[in-house]
């Protein structure tokens, strides 16, 4: 073997600059040299606080367990010593550092000295430490989470799941690993195209709203699960898709139940409700005989009561239709701005009566037609108006104004009512959802008007939304995809 | 004075073919009653009454199938029936007026005065 050779006083400059701390010990085991870097790790100024140093002897070394390595070192063994933990004989400082003994021999081939280089890799072992800590904590949430957690690569195909995740889809690990989560049939075919929508989303974006489907668990059986998903990128490159899934066919079942509940529910109170309607009807138009004052007065409350129960049942049993997805949208091209009018000669009793002013925008008019089903419309519409005045105050406005976009017809009522308080604001298309400050007026409401609206709306593919300033008024917004100009 | 018109309500709620009886009589219709429509169909046959309430959901037969039955006998199809029913979704009044009626009330938003205005139309 030819090595290079390197000048002398090359040698002494690469000693004095090296990163490694160099150092020699002769056969007694006394240090004899020491480069720069060796007495920055040494903690030492001064060459004599160490040369002539007996490192057989040191505590320090006897300590790090160091002593047999370079009695061996020193027999013309070369040695290599890991994780070697040393507390410096000056300062007490705690270091982890490694040594390699490499014997130096005469030319009779015996060890006179022993090079040791060494390194400090306190940092690098505490790096690894907390790795350590941060993948075993990783484990133990992915073991324990209540949540399934299955990883993708970036054609879905299995990489690996959780405990949880097995519970729900009933396979272990190895039988899935590798398959394609699309084609190994664990998705009802029915969800099937709408779950490769999404997961193909979830490759693009950190921010995936949950979705639900249904899988077919390895004993055959069908279960509802909600799935959330987000990327995994490697040094900006898309390599996967980490996802959480939860078995949620005890809230679906829960859901289906309570709609079946409200609606048989409704049913049932239908019949006494026509009774108690009908019979009051039959007293106030005098087929009973003459009511006097008093008898007429309660006889009129008990039939505006049964009215505004027939519209609460009415409305529970239509927001539990169109939850179930019971009620089939016929979709048709409407005119809306002639629909709103519509609802407004139907409503002059209660708008004259407050002395109401409705204020249409003349460009209103020229908005054009939208494709949704008229009926469901008709509801929607009804209800944001049939608020506009009953929380209106006594002379009010509703302004009625329209916006066009690329893709929607934006329609905006805007009151000048008692408005929403701040706090309440995200509660109003909820169910029953009724603001504290119109529950101390004496304004008859169910709460259900609202929530309805915005399940048709958001079904016929729009949205709705609201501004509101409480004691000014409130502005409700609807969106509605605009009819496509046949070609 | 004009003779009275028969009216068959097919009704099997107690407590609301007594009000409709009571709101029919008082207008001067004769009323028969039928609290299930297979007699609901017997009686149509055998009176040929002027005009028929007809109830939907009904014991032994229910109110589509009543219509569907008098659909196929030419002696009584056209006698005008007017549904008079709680089942309000579209699919049901539009059922119901394919199957023949003239007219579909809801019983909780139909008023007595609206139902006798639309009687009157359809005996007139």
């Amino acid at each position: 073997m030819k090595y290079c050779e390197i000048p002398s006083d090359l040698q002494q400059e690469i000693l004095y600059h090296s990163p490694i701390g160099i150092y020699t010990i002769d056969k007694h085991g006394k240090v004899d040299s020491f480069n720069p870097k060796m007495m920055e790790l040494a903690g030492v100024s001064d060459l004599s606080q160490v040369i002539g140093l007996n490192t057989l002897t040191s505590p320090s070394y006897k300590k790090a367990g160091l002593v047999k390595f370079f009695k061996e070192g020193l027999k013309g063994k070369p040695f290599f010593a890991d994780s070697i933990e040393y507390y410096s004989y000056t300062t007490g400082k705690r270091s982890v550092r490694t040594y390699h003994g490499v014997p130096l021999k005469n030319s009779k081939g015996r060890c006179e000295r022993l090079l040791l280089l060494v390194q400090d890799v306190t940092d690098k072992e505490q790096i690894m430490e907390d790795l350590r800590m941060s993948e075993e904590n990783y484990r133990t949430l992915y073991d324990l989470a209540n949540d399934g957690i299955i990883k993708f690569d970036e054609q879905f195909r299995f990489v690996s799941m959780n405990k949880k995740a097995v519970q729900i889809t009933g396979y272990i690990d190895k039988e899935i690993k590798g398959k394609n989560i699309l084609e190994m049939g664990i998705i009802a075919p029915s969800s099937l195209s709408m779950v490769a929508k999404e997961l193909k989303a979830g490759l693009k974006s950190r921010v995936n709203t949950p979705f639900e489907f249904e899988i077919i668990k390895k004993d055959g059986r069908k279960i509802w699960v909600e799935l959330s998903c987000a990327p995994i990128s490697i040094k900006n490159k898309v390599v996967g898709v980490v996802s959480i899934v939860r078995d949620c066919s005890v809230r679906k079942e829960l859901s289906k139940m309570r709609a079946e509940f409200i609606s048989i529910a409704s049913h049932q109170l239908q019949t006494p409700l026509s009774a108690i309607k009908l019979s009051s009807e039959l007293f106030i138009n005098g087929y009973l005989g003459k009511l006097n004052k008093e008898q007429s007065k309660y006889i009129k409350h008990i039939d505006q009561s049964s009215k505004r129960a027939i519209t609460l049942v009415n409305n529970l049993l239509k927001s539990s239709q169109i939850e179930q997805g019971r009620i089939k949208f016929a979709k048709k091209p409407v005119a809306l701005q002639k629909l709103i009018a519509e609802i407004i000669k139907e409503e002059h009793f209660v708008i004259d009566e407050k002395d109401i002013q409705i204020v249409m925008e003349n460009k209103v008019d020229k908005t054009p037609l939208v494709n949704i089903d008229p009926a469901m419309i008709r509801i929607v519409i009804q209800n944001i108006i049939s608020n506009a005045i009953k929380y209106n105050k006594l002379h009010g406005k509703i302004i009625i104004t329209s916006e066009t976009s690329q893709r929607n017809v934006i329609f905006a009522f805007e009151d000048t009512g008692v408005g929403i308080p701040d706090d309440q604001q995200k509660r109003v298309f909820t169910e029953f959802f009724r603001a504290e400050n119109v529950l101390s007026l004496s304004t008859v409401g169910t709460g259900l008007g609202l929530s309805i609206a915005k399940q048709i709306v958001e079904l016929s593919g729009g949205d709705m939304w609201l501004d509101s300033i409480e004691g000014k008024g409130t502005k409700i917004y609807i969106s509605i995809p605009k009819l496509k100009k046949i070609k | 004075m004009a003779i009275s018109k028969n009216i068959l309500l097919v009704e099997d709620e107690e407590i609301l073919y007594d009000i409709y009886i009571k709101m029919l009589t008082e207008r001067g219709y004769n009323v028969i009653l039928a609290n299930n429509g297979k007699k609901g169909y017997k009686i149509l046959r055998k009176e040929k009454p002027d005009l028929v309430l007809l109830d939907i959901l009904l014991p032994v037969m229910d109110g589509f199938m009543f219509l569907k039955k008098i659909k196929k006998d030419a002696s009584i199809k056209n006698i005008p029936v007017i549904i008079l029913s709680n089942l309000g979704q579209d699919s049901d009044i539009a059922k119901g007026l394919e199957l023949g009626a003239v007219d579909y009330c809801i019983k909780n938003s139909t008023s007595i005065d609206e139902l006798l205005e639309k009687i009157k139309k359809y005996l007139a």
